[in-house]
């Protein structure tokens, strides 16, 4: 916790009468890549803007490297908003150094820093092109490069990969895995978990502005019962005395496989094992440890709204 | 202080290469030019209809008045050069060594009354203005203009022919009197202003002569055709008599006058020439600063609903305070207006000689008003104070609207509520000194736009800084209402949309979320 560049302690935001974050507490320390997911409406944005001190929180306290949000340490922080804007009229160099000069940066470090993003991001063709003559790809980089031209310390992306092709979101996820291997803190939001998956150290999920989870990807899996998936063409009813099996679901519908549900630390190999004993021929084995978006269905209560995989 | 700084330039730069505001701007000279250039080209039918010079014939049926009229004429040139010649000799003559070495010549240009009969003959027996000003030359002073003597303004041209054959001659003239059609004049066809028939039996006093004209409005010709006549009567019938011819012109030459004066022509009600051009020059400047204050408020705020509705503002807001972004803003617009108001003065002022020579006086009475630099220095601070706080409750109302249409919908009425904030100026304008005045410099939000008035004259000291504390107090309850607000509905998605929305997220009690 001492090395924590942002913590939030029981905060909370009203909208009238419309609660869209509720007592959220978490942390992220520095260096790491911090994902906060949930369906929309979950209060991401909301929880990022007061964060960014767009907006104040109705209750709770927020610390951004020990302080309170605000023009001490806006400077510090790289802000990638969930819809995406920019001047349509500026060039792609001129719209990175305005933002960066805004930050705190001065006029020719600005120029130079916002040259050597856009050769970074593969767009040094394309500097002096205005954001309308830029591709929706191109014009969300440039975006991204105004989120961190200033070098900023802890970088904060809503969204990120909304609206960007496969290739496109590939790109991104090596340029945040490049910010945090720098030493910036990143957190993002999204509702797809495979990028959250595969990019983030440490989760915090919300539903309906209420923190959900708050941990590791295995953290996470712990959380929720393991499932193995067997297909067979016996029948594996007698599964269900085995030791640490809490249930057995057969095929139904359109699902082919049979569904073993283990209790929390119960070893998969015992169920393998079990078939042996019976002289189950089993076609499928897979005892994979749950993706994160069936941790999220879970730990969601269901509602993942557009949640994706 | 630097992020205001960046953010109201980035917004000048934006505005000024874009078109709507470049055709803003080039409009007013635009429209100078056309409305200055238009007559230019028509020059010949306008000069006949309102210029200065009037072409007119005469049926004389008596056949002796001819000459007494071409006399008349001559001596309105003589006369009219003589009021010239007095005022330049006032200015360009060693008064001194005139008086000691050419008394007469300075009794007649600098003592004496240059509008008098005496005066006329005296300079018709010196052999004329071009004469007198022979004469008048080795007096002047070093570098003294060069004198430039009034033109003649009435021509006597012959009748065209299809009126004189005419049986209708009234009819006949008609197209002639109404510049449809011209007539031969000295220097190239002309419309007639006017025909003078004298009947036969004039000289007796049996028949009165007539004077047919399009324009009744304008005696000038009229009179000094009036007084030719009169005078040749009097002449004929005082020789009739048997009186003496020098004692006849004696008599006719002597005319009692009345001399005007105001006591003081800077009060209201005066309508002195100075006056009138004060109140004329005061009108258009402020109604240029009113046009640049609302042009560019309103261009600000459509430029923020646009980068509210495309999100940019969301990431302003990462980078920076709400009271920046809304100072940068306002302080772009006070930009766009200071370039606005540069360029259509100086457009202005460039083209009056040529477009407008008729205004060239207001220019010229207000130039000199601005030669004062505390004078400047107070327009410049109350139009900032006036744009300041338009433009800061226009951005409150940009903030709570969503899109150009919302935007419009609060405006506009803002904008006719206000409209007399706006009008008591121009009220103010013809009394920059009385009660009125003084009062509205106390009003707030009235105070900077009567004083962007009263800057052109000299209002008194206390006022200007009671004006001058009472726009900033107001500028600053403004300011801090509005930020507010701003602040509050900035990322409010369902902000605003209405008049009164607005009006309650401006006053109400609630606070904005």
């Amino acid at each position: 916790m001492g090395d924590a560049v942002l913590e939030l302690t029981g905060v909370t935001k009203r909208y009238g009468d419309f609660l869209a974050v509720d007592r959220v507490t978490f942390d992220a320390p520095r260096g790491r890549i911090l994902g906060l997911l949930g369906p929309n409406g979950a209060g991401k944005t909301s929880t990022l803007r007061m964060i960014l001190g767009i907006s104040a929180p109705s209750e709770g306290e927020i610390a951004i490297f020990g302080r309170a949000p605000g023009r001490a340490v806006q400077r510090r922080i790289g802000y990638l908003p969930e819809e995406r804007g920019l001047y349509k009229r500026m060039t792609a160099l001129d719209t990175i150094a305005y933002f960066a000069k805004l930050k705190g940066m001065w006029g020719g470090k600005a120029r130079r820093r916002a040259g050597e993003l856009l050769d970074e991001l593969g767009l040094g063709d394309v500097k002096d092109r205005r954001i309308e003559a830029l591709s929706k790809g191109m014009a969300q980089k440039v975006q991204l490069a105004t989120a961190i031209a200033h070098e900023p310390e802890l970088v904060i992306l809503d969204e990120p990969f909304s609206g960007l092709d496969p290739i496109n979101q590939n790109e991104l996820e090596v340029a945040i895995r490049r910010l945090a291997n720098a030493g910036t803190t990143v957190l993002f939001s999204t509702h797809t978990m495979s990028h959250a998956e595969r990019l983030c150290d440490r989760f915090v999920i919300l539903v309906k502005g209420r923190k959900a989870f708050d941990g590791t990807l295995e953290e996470a899996r712990a959380e929720i019962p393991r499932t193995i998936k067997l297909e067979s063409a016996n029948d594996l009813s007698f599964l269900s005395a085995v030791k640490g099996v809490t249930d057995v679901v057969p095929p139904h519908d359109d699902i082919k496989h049979w569904e073993i549900v283990l209790a929390k630390g119960a070893d998969p190999q015992a169920v393998l094992a079990a078939c042996f004993e019976h002289g189950a021929k089993l076609t499928r084995f897979d005892s994979s440890p749950p993706t994160l978006h069936e941790v999220f269905v879970v730990l969601a209560g269901g509602d993942v709204g557009d949640a994706e995989p | 202080m630097r992020q205001v700084w960046l953010i109201a330039w980035h917004g000048f730069i934006q505005h000024v290469m874009s078109r709507a505001f470049l055709f803003g701007l080039l409009m007013l000279p635009l429209y100078m030019l056309i409305g200055g250039a238009a007559p230019t080209a028509s020059q010949a039918p306008l000069d006949a209809l309102g210029g200065s010079i009037r072409h007119f014939a005469v049926v004389d049926k008596t056949g002796v008045m001819l000459p007494a009229i071409d006399a008349a004429l001559e001596r309105d040139v003589t006369a009219r050069g003589l009021i010239v010649l007095s005022a330049y000799a006032d200015e360009n003559v060693d008064k001194d060594r005139l008086r000691d070495e050419a008394p007469e010549l300075a009794s007649l240009l600098l003592d004496g009354d240059a509008f008098s009969e005496s005066s006329i003959d005296a300079i018709e027996a010196r052999g004329g203005v071009s004469q007198t000003f022979v004469d008048l030359r080795q007096y002047l002073k070093p570098d003294s203009p060069n004198f430039i003597a009034p033109i003649r303004r009435f021509f006597r041209v012959d009748l065209p022919e299809d009126i004189d054959d005419s049986d209708d001659m009234l009819r006949a003239a008609e197209p002639y009197l109404a510049a449809d059609k011209l007539i031969p004049g000295p220097y190239g066809p002309v419309a007639l202003w006017a025909i003078l028939f004298i009947p036969k039996d004039f000289l007796e006093g049996k028949a009165n002569a007539t004077y047919v004209t399009d324009d009744t409005n304008r005696v000038f010709l009229r009179e000094v055709l009036r007084q030719a006549l009169d005078s040749e009567l009097k002449r004929r019938q005082a020789q009739a008599l048997g009186v003496p011819t020098d004692a006849t012109a004696k008599l006719l030459t002597t005319a009692g006058r009345i001399e005007t004066l105001d006591p003081d022509p800077d009060r209201l009600g005066a309508l002195s020439h100075v006056r009138q051009l004060n109140v004329i020059g005061a009108v258009v400047v402020y109604l240029m600063l009113f046009m640049a204050v609302f042009m560019t408020a309103n261009m600000v705020v459509m430029a923020l609903v646009e980068e509210k509705s495309n999100r940019v503002a969301e990431l302003l807001l990462s980078c920076v305070r709400a009271e920046t972004l809304m100072a940068g803003k306002l302080f772009t617009g006070l930009l766009l207006a200071l370039l606005l108001v540069g360029v259509w003065a100086t457009s202005a002022y460039a083209s009056v000689d040529t477009l407008f020579p008729t205004a060239k006086v207001v220019v010229e009475n207000l130039t000199a008003n601005f030669k004062d630099p505390a004078r400047v220095l107070m327009l410049f601070t109350f139009f900032s104070l006036a744009y300041l706080t338009v433009g800061s409750f226009f951005l409150a109302a940009g903030s709570a609207a969503t899109s150009i249409t919302d935007a419009q919908t609060i405006v506009a009425p803002a904008t006719m509520i206000s409209l007399p904030i706006f009008m008591l100026p121009i009220a103010v304008a013809y009394d920059p000194m009385g009660p009125l005045a003084r009062f509205a410099s106390y009003l707030p939000v009235f105070a900077p736009f009567t004083m962007m008035v009263r800057s052109l004259s000299a209002p008194e000291g206390i006022d200007v800084l009671g004006a001058l504390v009472v726009s900033v107090l107001t500028l600053w309850w403004i300011i801090r209402l509005v930020a507010r607000v701003f602040r509050a509905n900035l990322l409010r998605p369902d902000s605003g949309g209405t008049f009164f929305g607005f009006l309650r997220d401006l006053f109400g009690r609630r606070r904005p979320t």
